[in-house]
């Protein structure tokens, strides 16, 4: 069964959440937990900021992981047979 | 017990990767329904690493809580104890990249600047790694002032202070160069200036020169103000400022007054508050402080500009509804030098009149001049002096007649007021002749005279003005008669006990024809007789008196 283009509007929105995700994988906030550890600070509020910073990253891979999901997503919806 | 710790240099470098997440956050954007929930994580994390872990960090990098804190509490709220190089240097990098939003609104970071600030400002060094790193500080200060304007007109008073506490200290980054405040929109630098503990005629200058440039800019996106704010001349203005350091100090007024005298704009059209810039007027011009000359300089200046009608020009949003009874306080220690015979200010008499004509333009004016009767005569016995202070005198009187008859003044309260003071400085007439003293009695009979007047419409009005005017003249010429009568009298020329020169006579149609008459008669008993020496000096001052006055009543029709 042949292939046809898949949606010009659909391949531009994947590029786009592909490339925002991408940014999101570079983030240096994706890292910065592991600087804020006992080696660097210690009491209760060096606690909570290494923990929020934690939280923030692992909240940032996802919503890179989704993206590229979507990105994916997007790609394979687009592809119709004739 | 919780266990606190920290180390500078690990922090340090926390901090830079925090900040450099914050900026590439800031960049993650996206108009994708699919990326909602991302920007919004993203917005997340920017807020909190922002808002709450950098200013803790930076708190930390700039104070050493461990060495004040053992009650095993947590790091957050402490107090700043100390800032090293690499604090001040990291703070710089900061305030350089700041959000300058952020930073206007909250005020609990203006604090912390502020205490940051005043260590800085202690120590060379701190100072040097600061300002190595901190070059924006214009656009701080500037947006600061934007925010401290706002405030003040949302009456936020204790945001004003805290705000005018964060001045104080940039002020410090002056370093006294103050050609820096050309940098600055005026405002802000006027709320560095009134922390710069300037000596007066520098605090002038810089007051001067701002509000002028005040004056004149017109609205560009760095203003502080709106665009309409400046359309009605309401944008924050410096004058409010600085205006009531001046009015404070005599020499700052003496020389602002001085230079505001070639744009009195700056003076009287710049502030809110119009009494701020009376006070500095009332202060340079005191009599107690300034020459006659000096004041002459500074009023004469002004009075043109009202003269002008320039009292009406746009200024601020706020009418000097108060602008009236000003010019009656500036000028009542001053009358003597409007007389049309004084040249102590080097004015024409044309001049001289076209100034007394704008004291007589409002009748707030000439009732404050009234009311200030103890000044205008405080002002003539302080100047009126010299072989020619008689002649100069009646001049003064029939000029000041011959304003309040052109006012025809109906309102038989105000006319009887006018004229009891002009009664009053009449009777400063004795104390002109050489050696002689105002005699009080006279004036009592002077005023006694005048109660027969009742305006009752604008010819009656001035057919009793007319009136008046004789009377106030006949008891000049009475208080120069029996002031000599007195000198007579204590060095012997005169027996004690010789009768005294007539005094004006209440209900007489003419009372300075009959006093004329009952003079010549007490001329007559004088040692001599009416053609003796006597007689002839109290003729001759009498009618020296007489004669001024109406040349003086001439020059001012």
């Amino acid at each position: 069964m042949p292939l046809v283009p898949v949606a010009p509007l659909a391949v531009l929105r994947a590029t786009e959440l592909r490339r925002l995700a991408r940014r999101l994988q570079a983030l240096s906030a994706l890292t910065l937990h592991r600087f804020a550890g006992d080696e660097t600070w210690v009491g209760p509020a060096a606690l909570a900021c290494q923990n929020d910073l934690a939280t923030h990253a692992r909240l940032l891979s996802c919503e890179a992981e989704r993206l590229l999901a979507v990105a994916r997503r997007l790609e394979l919806n687009g592809v119709v047979a004739p | 017990m919780t266990d606190l710790a920290y180390d500078p240099q690990r922090l340090q470098a926390l901090a830079r990767r925090m900040t450099a997440a914050v900026a590439e956050l800031q960049r993650i954007e996206s108009a994708d329904p699919a990326a909602a929930d991302t920007v919004h994580v993203a917005r997340s994390a920017l807020h909190g690493i922002d808002r709450q872990w950098l200013p803790l960090i930076r708190l930390l990098l700039t104070t050493d809580p461990l060495a004040l804190r053992n009650d095993g509490t947590d790091l957050m709220d402490t107090t700043v104890l100390r800032l090293d190089s690499a604090g001040a240097r990291s703070l710089g990098q900061m305030l350089d990249t700041v959000n300058l939003d952020e930073l206007c609104n909250d005020p609990q970071q203006w604090t912390m600047l502020t205490a940051e600030l005043r260590l800085i400002d202690r120590d060379p060094a701190l100072r040097a790694a600061f300002r190595a790193n901190f070059r924006g500080w214009t656009r701080v200060a500037d947006a600061l002032a934007g925010e401290r304007a706002w405030r003040a007109s949302a009456a936020d008073a204790s945001s004003v202070s805290r705000l005018d506490a964060l001045f104080a200290r940039l002020a410090g980054e002056l370093d006294d160069d103050l050609g820096q405040l050309a940098t600055l929109q005026p405002y802000t630098a006027a709320l560095m200036v009134q922390h710069l503990q300037l000596d007066p005629l520098a605090l002038a200058e810089v007051a001067d020169a701002l509000i002028l440039r005040w004056c004149d800019e017109p609205w560009t996106e760095a203003s502080i103000g709106t665009a309409s704010q400046f359309a009605e001349r309401s944008q924050p203005n410096p004058a409010d400022i600085l205006f009531p350091l001046i009015a404070v100090d005599r020499r700052a007024a003496l020389r602002y007054v001085a230079l505001a005298g070639t744009h009195p704009r700056t003076l009287f059209a710049a502030t809110t508050q119009p009494q701020l810039a009376h006070r500095i007027v009332l202060t340079a011009t005191d009599p107690a402080h300034v020459s006659v000359a000096t004041a002459g300089r500074l009023l004469v200046p002004l009075l043109d500009w009202f003269r002008a009608g320039d009292d009406r020009c746009v200024g601020t949003v706020v009418d000097d509804e108060q602008w009236a009874l000003f010019l009656a306080d500036a000028v009542a220690p001053w009358t003597w030098q409007l007389g049309p015979l004084n040249h102590d200010w080097q004015l024409t008499p044309d001049h001289q009149r076209q100034l007394v004509a704008l004291l007589a333009q409002e009748d707030a004016t000439l009732d404050r001049l009234v009311q200030q009767i103890d000044t205008v005569r405080q002002g003539l016995l302080a100047h009126a002096a010299g072989s020619t202070a008689l002649e100069e005198f009646g001049a003064y009187l029939g000029m000041l007649q011959q304003v309040i008859v052109d006012r025809r003044l109906t309102d038989a309260r105000r006319a009887a007021a006018g004229w009891s003071m002009l009664i009053g400085l009449a009777g400063l007439a004795g104390g002109l002749i050489p050696g002689g003293l105002a005699v009080s009695l006279v004036v009592g009979v002077g005023v006694g005279v005048l109660g027969s007047l009742h305006p009752r419409g604008t010819d009656l009005a001035r057919h009793d003005a007319e009136f008046a005017k004789e009377a106030t003249l006949t008891t000049a010429a009475a208080s120069v008669a029996a002031a000599v009568h007195q000198q007579w009298i204590a060095n012997g020329a005169l027996p004690a006990g010789f009768p005294p020169p007539p005094t004006p006579q209440p209900g007489v149609r003419h009372p300075g024809l009959q006093f004329r008459d009952d003079l010549d008669t007490w001329l007559a008993h004088l040692p001599g007789g009416i053609d003796g020496g006597m007689a002839d000096h109290v003729d001759r001052m009498v009618s020296t008196l007489m004669n001024a006055a109406d040349a003086g009543a001439a020059v001012a029709r």
